[in-house]
């Protein structure tokens, strides 16, 4: 058993710096089981406690862009296809980049 | 001298799937290290790994026992002879949390939730530095009156307890087993209504930070680790991180945890469980069943266990399948076909655990707390998932029982076992040799068991043919009129014609007792009689309710002229019609499955009966759900 990272981790890794094309704000989808546990890591504060499931503000979503690789609600979310990207806000990096500079003007 | 603090974990009186691998709860080990940092002489026995020292029992100051459902009579018969030595008992765990008040008839004080606080702010009292009515957490004695202080919030910083020390646990060696459990976390995000662990640990997902991780894999140095986290990978995020720093820091033994489908669709998490030597996966499928899963609250599909199971296979990581049988919506066929699917899916391991209402599960606060459904067996110690304690919907107990072993014995059969070693997987092969055995000492340990529950299906057929030695068995069955004109009555008669058997029809004796003849009148015409029985009458079932009084009464009266009568339950929540139909059924053949097809052939015909779709009276409700 080798104790470094295989090759594939590598691969896995090189392959998440490729260009992303299409940015979306992220959005809670119905299989939300309110565990709370996306609450504390968003860089925006735009998660909130909703009824009956947690929701995200779309205006202060900038799918971490500037602070994390990806976006840290689906990363830390027990469930998958939880967190997923709201087609209903398709946003450029460039716009991203000025959301995430209005809410952090201090950077 | 140094106070002696003696802890204790009692075992399972019975067999189950864990009796050949030890892997000790850390409740007793983290207690007995903080006792021994406070300087107690500290004993630490864990009934699994080494017997008991009653000597040392019983020369303590304190002694604390540590107690799930399964292992609560164990515990309490300790408890009980502790307390008659005049030492003080305190006991704690799941079972006890939730049934303090049970709890306190054996013990001086019940400690409910997590304990590492709540100890020792009792042992200051207990010294005299403290109010036991402060004591947030703690149940105990005052004169005559058992009081329950409010619940303790749960523990937050998990860092600040020590690292457990394995050293104190009697007969333990680290190197010599090579393997031992950490925690890495405590609580789970997701509500399954068999489950007590969020009632016990909470929702919120408490962490070790990696680095406490980290230190304590490094101070056991374990061959294998098993997380003992209730869902090690609630937060991937943090999996991630954690696994990173194992491969970092060259501290990757093998290791398994219990984990959901889901880590298997992440590929980077999958990827660096295998880059930090993952050997094994606890899953908890629970069922193959999608009404089941929707039923359990599980939140995951069968189209989930399958690619799960084909990723972990893929990346040769070995699975270890939960399931949970005998719901109400599941039936025999369910459970053999899970074992089937097991097999065709390489599992290397499987535990097929009956459902059991463990006290601090959503089902058991719904369905049996509050008497909606009856419990057959109240001694805890059959609570271990390998014993049928209620009456699931769709087959009898023994069913049941019989089937959650029969479908264990088919998976770790000769030719599954023989494949595992053509593979040259000895690990799994060692396993699953191990799983065999134990399962034909689980037989033998349980035969009386099981033959109490086939004998609450046959007992009545089997009285009713004895005492009708000399009368010509007629293949009949007697069924009040009444219950032939109800919504139950097409049904009834086509389960006994699809047994071989026909209906005889009589009429309800008279509640002035002027014709009870037509009653009568059957004897020695039908193997058995069908008597109804309802617990109470609902609005607009009052006539018909008193019809089942009546006829009753006039059984209870008539006693020795009158044939065997089978109480056959119209309203109760549980699997009461199910068995009521099986012990019919049994009058005319031995063959359960028979009985199990007529049943299911029956329903279909209703359900696709047009007349009887839309108004189903109450009474049908339970043939038909």
């Amino acid at each position: 058993m080798e104790s470094a990272p295989g090759a594939g981790l590598r691969r896995l890794i090189a392959s998440k710096e490729m260009v992303k094309e299409a940015w979306m704000s992220i959005m809670i989808a119905d299989n939300c089981i309110s565990c709370g546990a996306c609450l504390p890591e968003c860089p925006n504060d735009a998660i909130s406690e909703g009824d009956p499931i947690y929701v995200i503000d779309p205006d202060l979503c900038t799918e971490c862009i500037g602070f994390h690789d990806e976006p840290q609600c689906a990363a830390v979310c027990p469930i998958d296809e939880c967190c997923i990207p709201d087609p209903n806000y398709v946003e450029t990096k460039e716009q991203l980049l000025a959301k995430k500079d209005r809410i952090h003007p201090n950077g | 001298m140094a106070k002696k603090f003696v802890l204790v974990e009692p075992k399972s009186t019975h067999l189950h799937v864990y009796s050949s691998f030890t892997i000790p709860r850390l409740g007793v080990i983290l207690l007995g290290t903080m006792l021994r940092d406070r300087g107690w002489d500290v004993r630490v026995y864990i009934e699994d790994v080494a017997p008991v020292d009653m000597k040392e029992v019983l020369s303590a100051d304190i002694v604390g026992i540590s107690t799930l459902t399964s292992t609560a009579p164990q515990s309490y018969r300790l408890a009980e002879t502790v307390r008659k030595a005049g030492i003080p008992v305190v006991i704690g765990g799941t079972h006890v949390t939730f049934l303090p008040d049970e709890a306190l008839d054996f013990a001086d004080y019940v400690v409910r939730g997590e304990g590492e606080e709540t100890l020792f702010e009792l042992i200051d009292a207990m010294e005299g530095r403290g109010e036991m009515e402060k004591i947030l957490g703690l149940s105990y004695w005052k004169g005559s009156r058992k009081l329950h202080n409010p619940d303790r919030p749960l523990k937050e910083d998990l860092d600040s307890n020590p690292i457990p020390d394995y050293g104190l646990v009697e007969g333990w060696n680290t190197q010599k087993r090579g393997l031992i459990s950490i925690a890495t976390s405590r609580g789970c995000p997701f509500t399954c209504t068999f489950c007590s662990v969020p009632g016990m640990y909470g929702h919120g997902f408490r962490m070790h930070s990696i680095e406490r991780v980290i230190e304590e894999i490094r101070v056991n140095n374990p061959k294998y680790v098993f997380f003992a986290d209730d869902l090690f990978t609630a937060n991937r995020k943090r999996t991630k991180d954690l696994l990173k720093r194992m491969i970092e820091e060259g501290l990757t033994p093998e290791w398994g945890a219990q984990i959901r489908t889901e880590t298997a669709f992440d590929p980077e998490l999958l990827e660096l469980m295998k880059a930090s030597n993952c050997f094994n996966v606890f899953i908890g499928f629970e069922s193959i069943n999608p009404q089941t899963l929707d039923l359990f609250n599980k939140r995951q599909t069968y189209e989930k266990i399958v690619r799960s199971v084909e990723a972990f296979n893929k990346a040769g990581i070995r699975i270890h399948g939960m399931f949970v049988v005998g719901a109400d919506t599941d039936d025999k066929d369910t459970i053999y076909e899970t074992a089937r699917l097991a097999q065709e899916w390489q599992l290397q391991s499987i535990q097929l655990m009956i459902l059991t209402p463990l006290p601090g599960s959503p089902d058991f606060d719904h369905f049996y707390a509050t008497g909606n459904r009856e419990l057959l067996y109240k001694d805890w110690s059959l609570y271990d998932g390998h014993h049928a304690v209620y009456r699931p919907k769709n087959m009898t107990a023994y069913e049941l029982n019989e089937a959650a072993i029969g479908a264990m014995e088919d998976f770790y059969s000769w030719k599954n076992i023989s494949r595992s070693a053509m593979r040259r997987d000895y690990y799994s092969t060692l396993i699953q040799f191990g799983a065999k055995h134990l399962l034909k000492n689980w037989r033998r340990e349980n035969q009386g068991f099981l033959e109490e529950l086939r004998s609450t299906v046959f007992e009545k057929a089997e009285e009713g043919i004895e005492s009708s030695s000399r009368n010509p068995r007629t293949n009949r069955v007697g069924v009040p009129r009444f219950i032939l004109d109800s919504e139950l009555g097409s049904g009834l008669v086509a389960f006994f014609a699809r047994l071989g058997s026909s209906v005889v029809p009589f009429s309800e004796p008279v509640a002035d007792g002027d014709d009870p003849t037509a009653l009568s009148r059957i004897r020695g015409k039908v193997d058995c009689i069908v008597m109804p029985v309802m617990e109470r009458a609902r609005q607009g079932e009052e006539e018909f309710f008193q019809k089942i009084e009546s006829l009753k009464q006039w059984l209870a009266q008539h006693k020795q002229s009158a044939p065997t009568a089978v109480s056959l339950f119209l309203d109760k929540q549980d699997g009461s019609l199910y068995s009521s139909l099986a012990q019919l059924g049994a009058f005319f053949t031995q063959d359960l499955d028979r009985v199990h097809r007529a049943y299911k052939e029956t329903i279909a015909g209703i359900r696709t009966s047009p007349s009887t779709a839309e108004e189903i009276k109450p009474v049908m409700v339970q043939m038909t759900s």
